[in-house]
């Protein structure tokens, strides 16, 4: 029988390009591999309470979520003592999802206003729009009920082409 | 991509192919490996010292469990057994629900439910809000033979731009993710039932266990202005909730 570790790396192989690209996504960077670690990282402790009549790629994705969201705390954190202390300083801004997948002109606009939306909406769009995540799927990610995924990505997909209108007028 | 079917469209077709070439993944994997070994040798200079505070809790917890045990078998169990299986001979399927790890039946009334279900689930009798909806349940089964079950019941209200929505959840297994959560706090609900707090955006959710049965309330308040909740409103719903669970029956 496969043990623990062995089923982690399997993981790793199987999802850490796809999880790599959502990240960049989500995060709208593209220097992501350290959180990439962290969730596998956190795979490892938490593999124990994993049942496994569910899905890996749903549970991994739920991890990879509430890493990025403690990694943008600690950056906000970070973000306000910089501020603070080095006010005249010039920060180093790390690349875009653009600049990695070489975007077309909508899609580029498309991301950038999906990272304008409130948080709520960046997140279903991101999980069950791009990455198509079924309703239940979302909503154990998002820790969201279904009727909340449902309500909140219709939602979102008006107020994200309210958005794209006005650019485009 | 003008409408909202176009944007829809757009959304997985945007590009997702950038790969972590084979000699990274093998760096980031051996980082993986060594970084959990450094956090278990740290941890388990703790877990030593916690052993002895451990295995002392386990003696009393031990002793109150088997007091608590007696009790019950002297008061019995008021809607159903633990053992006993769901009882689908007056469910439906619900087949628009397309997945593959639990079966879904169609909702019913709170009175069918409590006839068939196989553990005996507390349920709400107090709701900050009157429901627009009817009282249906949804059950769903995790297991071939009907023994895993959970059940869930929402309640809505649509008052000039802003949706309440009030979930209840329970089930005779742990079928949430033991992942530890964002934002969570620990509350002290009565004596020996601690639950989790936990506050996403627009969502409020207090889990718990209590008699081997898992329990999750949820309140949704989403607003058309988009607006962050403020901590009087998470407050207000927090005592909301409590408020739920003690007149839970």
């Amino acid at each position: 029988m496969i043990d623990n570790d062995e089923l982690v790396e399997q993981w790793f192989r199987m999802y850490a390009d796809e999880m790599y690209n959502f990240l960049v996504y989500y995060t709208g960077s593209t220097e992501v591999e350290d959180l990439v670690q962290e969730v596998f990282i956190k795979v490892i402790h938490s593999i124990d309470s994993f049942r496994e009549e569910s899905n890996p790629k749903t549970w991994l994705f739920k991890i990879a979520r509430n890493v990025s969201i403690d990694e943008a705390r600690r950056n906000r954190r970070k973000l306000r003592k910089l501020i603070r202390y080095e006010r005249e300083s010039t920060t180093i801004k790390p690349k875009t999802p653009e600049a990695i997948f070489e975007l077309k002109e909508d899609e580029k606009e498309l991301v950038q206003q999906i990272n304008c939306l409130k948080d709520s909406y960046r997140d279903v769009l991101l999980v069950k729009g791009m990455k198509e995540f079924s309703t239940t799927e979302t909503a154990t990610i998002l820790n969201w009920t279904e009727n909340k995924v449902r309500v909140t990505y219709h939602r979102a997909l008006k107020a994200l082409r309210r958005k794209v209108e006005k650019i485009e007028e | 991509m003008k409408n909202k079917d176009s944007i829809e469209k757009m959304l997985p077709s945007l590009p997702q192919t950038a790969q972590i070439s084979e000699q990274k993944k093998r760096e980031m994997w051996n980082n993986i490996q060594t970084k959990q070994e450094n956090t278990y040798t740290k941890g388990t200079r703790g877990k030593r010292k916690g052993f002895v505070v451990g295995l002392a809790s386990f003696v009393t917890l031990f002793l109150i469990g088997i007091i608590v045990l007696s009790e019950l078998e002297n008061t019995g169990n008021n809607n159903a057994n633990v053992n006993q299986m769901l009882d689908v001979s007056k469910l439906e399927k619900d087949k628009g629900a397309s997945n593959t790890i639990y079966t879904s039946y169609k909702p019913i009334s709170l009175d069918l439910t409590k006839q068939i279900i196989p553990y005996p689930s507390k349920f709400p009798t107090y709701l900050p809000i009157e429901a627009t909806n009817g009282e249906t349940v949804k059950i769903r089964s995790w297991d071939p033979q009907g023994k895993k079950v959970s059940l869930e019941i929402n309640y809505f209200k649509d008052d000039a731009g802003i949706t309440h929505l009030i979930t209840f959840e329970s089930a005779n297994f742990d079928n949430g993710y033991s992942v530890p959560e964002i934002d969570s706090e620990k509350l002290e609900l009565k004596s020996g039932v601690s639950a989790n707090f936990i506050i996403n955006q627009n969502t409020r959710i207090l889990e718990w266990e209590e008699n081997k049965q898992f329990y999750k309330l949820s309140y949704t308040y989403l607003n058309n202005e988009q607006t962050h909740p403020s901590e009087e409103l998470i407050e207000e719903h927090k005592n909301e909730l409590i408020k739920i669970y003690k007149e839970l029956k």
